[in-house]
């Protein structure tokens, strides 16, 4: 008993989608085995509604962001694709004139 | 052209110049090899060429290749340029059945003729057939591919962000970034520009795939569009192929059309048939994981309500065993009387016990107790004592009597010297009787003291006043053989102080504690 009344480990902030529906996965297993007491199953519910949430959040509050990676010594300084594809389309000299794809 | 001389014969030392239309001509050397490469050259131009090569020896120091190719009839030696060297896409070694693609060149200083490869070609199979076949043979014997290659990794769920290897201005971005978006609005895709084909592409390919490493992307597509089989060799190069076996974050190759397949497919983790099929396969529907949200969410408030609801009915079944507590109260009120008077009634009954019981025995210590000894034998001897005043007083009456009696019949039968003998012996009489009432008196008292002075002695208080010391054990039994006690026992001794009255009590006693060191036992 008192293994299934351990607690789901929350996800860290920075862990992405997977790890969240992982969480909740085993919050929704808990939950449904029926064997939390009352007190351990709200909490289990929270947690789980909580996990919802969060997952919502990483798709609707996704930031769209299209960059290009430059060239560079660093090599992680980006710009917005759009913009840059704009830019250097015309004059794309260090392109193959003719590639097709 | 000169006329001819003289006669209509030749003349040998005309021009050399002069065709040889007027007769034999003498040419020199560079002139023939000029005149010949003249003709020829031009002649064949283009020619493909097949034959068996021998006599390959590698690159020399400035990276040409000289061999020759032969049949069973003919060689003719073929050169191939450094600066084609590179695009040979198969190893050459003798025996091996060759197309020359070329053209034909007189070197005029050896006066030699050979064919200048522009591409060369194994014959029956494709160059990059054979190439691959070779490439693939050495990548699976180092494990980048086949069996023995790294486990494929799974792809993120939902990636933070997608790294994109391929050309800025292709089809394939546009396509993927098209179906990405339309999948999942707010996805993320760092692009990472590489040409995808012709020379220095695995090149741009591979440091692409090293840029982006060094970024937060969790997956990584490596995609161009369709295109002949050369167009797509790039992704058949061996750094290429090696950079995505390599790399950190799962690979999704998307090269061409479905069935075009590149080695770099097999060292991806995910072969997608096309960029749009890549998008499909990396970037999740938005509106599918909502929905799948939506279908966690209901699960966990189901899962919750069914809780509740199990506890609702223990709670439900609860209430209704559950009776007013007031009336319990008054049931446990009444059983808690009751219970309290059957206890006190056992209790009184064993007080009574108790106390009748105390008496009893409080009577019987009384009655052993030395004093109370030497109070009833002092009533014993005071009985005796008023016993033998009685018996005196009733035997001197009598003899009183007689003696009246006596007197009387004295008076009356004989005169004086009779009567004063008669007193004589009487008060002899009377001084013998006192006396021995007296002695017997003396006797009884004697007698009593010794018997109080003996029960005394076997007092054993008594006897502990005179020095001896009771030997008592731990649980408060008298010690009485030496046999019985135990090495290392702790023993009690319980002494009176000397002198310590009729009266002492073994409370009155002080204790001495030892420990046994030794037993001896009696003879």
């Amino acid at each position: 008993m008192a293994a299934k009344e351990k607690k789901t480990a929350v996800p860290a902030e920075g862990e992405g989608y997977g790890e969240v529906v992982k969480a909740l996965e085993a919050v929704v297993q808990r939950l449904e085995s029926g064997e939390l007491s009352l007190e351990a199953s709200l909490e289990a519910f929270e947690q789980g509604i909580g996990l919802v949430r969060r997952g919502e959040r990483l798709l609707k509050d996704a930031e769209r962001r299209v960059e290009e990676l430059l060239a560079g010594d660093g090599g992680t300084k980006t710009v917005p694709l759009a913009s840059r594809a704009a830019a250097s389309t015309p004059a794309s000299s260090d392109d193959d004139e003719d590639a097709p794809f | 052209m000169r006329r001819d001389g003289p006669g209509g014969q030749p003349d040998l030392f005309r021009s050399p110049t002069r065709p040889a239309a007027a007769g034999p001509q003498v040419l020199t050397v560079g002139a023939l090899t000029r005149h010949v490469k003249g003709l020829l050259e031009p002649a064949f131009g283009r020619v493909l060429v097949r034959g068996e090569v021998t006599g390959y020896r590698g690159p020399n120091t400035r990276g040409h290749l000289y061999f020759s190719i032969k049949d069973a009839e003919a060689l003719v030696d073929v050169k191939v340029w450094a600066s084609t060297a590179p695009r040979l896409r198969f190893e050459l070694r003798d025996g091996l059945e060759v197309t020359v693609d070329g053209r034909l060149e007189i070197y005029a200083p050896s006066g030699r003729y050979s064919l200048i490869a522009q591409r060369l070609e194994p014959s029956g199979h494709g160059a990059q057939a054979l190439a691959l076949a070779q490439l693939r043979e050495r990548l699976e014997a180092d494990g980048v591919i086949g069996p023995g290659r790294r486990p494929v990794r799974p792809l993120p769920v939902l990636p933070r962000r997608v790294g994109v290897v391929t050309s800025r201005t292709g089809a394939a971005l546009r396509d993927f970034l098209e179906v990405a978006t339309a999948r999942h609005p707010g996805v993320s895709i760092l692009l990472a520009d590489a040409r995808v084909q012709g020379e220095g592409s695995a090149q741009e390919v591979v440091r692409a795939l090293e840029r982006l490493q060094a970024t937060d992307v969790d997956v990584i597509v490596v995609t161009r569009g369709g295109g002949s089989a050369e167009d797509l060799w790039t992704f058949n190069e061996e750094p290429v192929v090696r950079a995505i076996a390599a790399c950190r974050v799962p690979v999704v190759s998307a090269i061409g059309h479905e069935v075009d397949v590149t080695l770099a497919d097999f060292a991806a983790d995910v072969r997608a048939a096309t960029p749009s099929a890549a998008a499909e396969r990396v970037v999740p529907a938005a509106a599918e994981l909502l929905r799948a949200l939506a279908h966690w969410r209901a699960r966990v408030q189901k899962a919750a309500e069914r809780r509740l609801l199990l506890d609702a009915g223990r709670v439900e079944v609860l209430r209704r065993r559950l009776v007013d507590p007031r009336r319990l109260l008054d049931g446990e009120r009444l059983r808690l009387a009751d219970a309290s008077d059957a206890l006190a009634q056992v209790l009184r009954g064993q007080l009574r016990e108790g106390r009748e019981g105390l008496a009893r025995d409080a009577e019987r210590l009384q009655r052993c107790h030395p004093g109370a000894r030497l109070r009833a034998d002092r009533a014993v001897l005071a009985e005796l004592r008023g016993r033998l005043e009685r018996a005196w007083a009733r035997g001197a009456l009598e003899r009183a009597e007689g003696l009246r009696a006596a007197q009387a019949r004295l008076v009356r039968r004989s005169p004086g010297p009779a009567v004063a003998e008669a007193g004589a012996g009487l008060s002899a009489l009377r001084e013998r009787l006192a006396g021995a009432g007296r002695a017997q008196w003396d006797g009884a008292r004697h007698r009593l003291e010794r018997s109080v002075q003996a029960l005394h002695a076997l007092s054993p208080l008594a006897v502990m006043a005179r020095g001896y010391a009771v030997v008592f054990r731990v649980d408060g039994t008298v010690l009485r053989r030496a046999e019985a006690a135990q090495v290392g026992e702790a023993l009690s001794l319980r002494l009176l102080p000397p002198g310590a009255g009729e009266r002492a009590t073994l409370a009155d006693a002080g204790e001495v504690q030892v420990t046994v060191a030794a037993v001896r036992p009696a003879r």
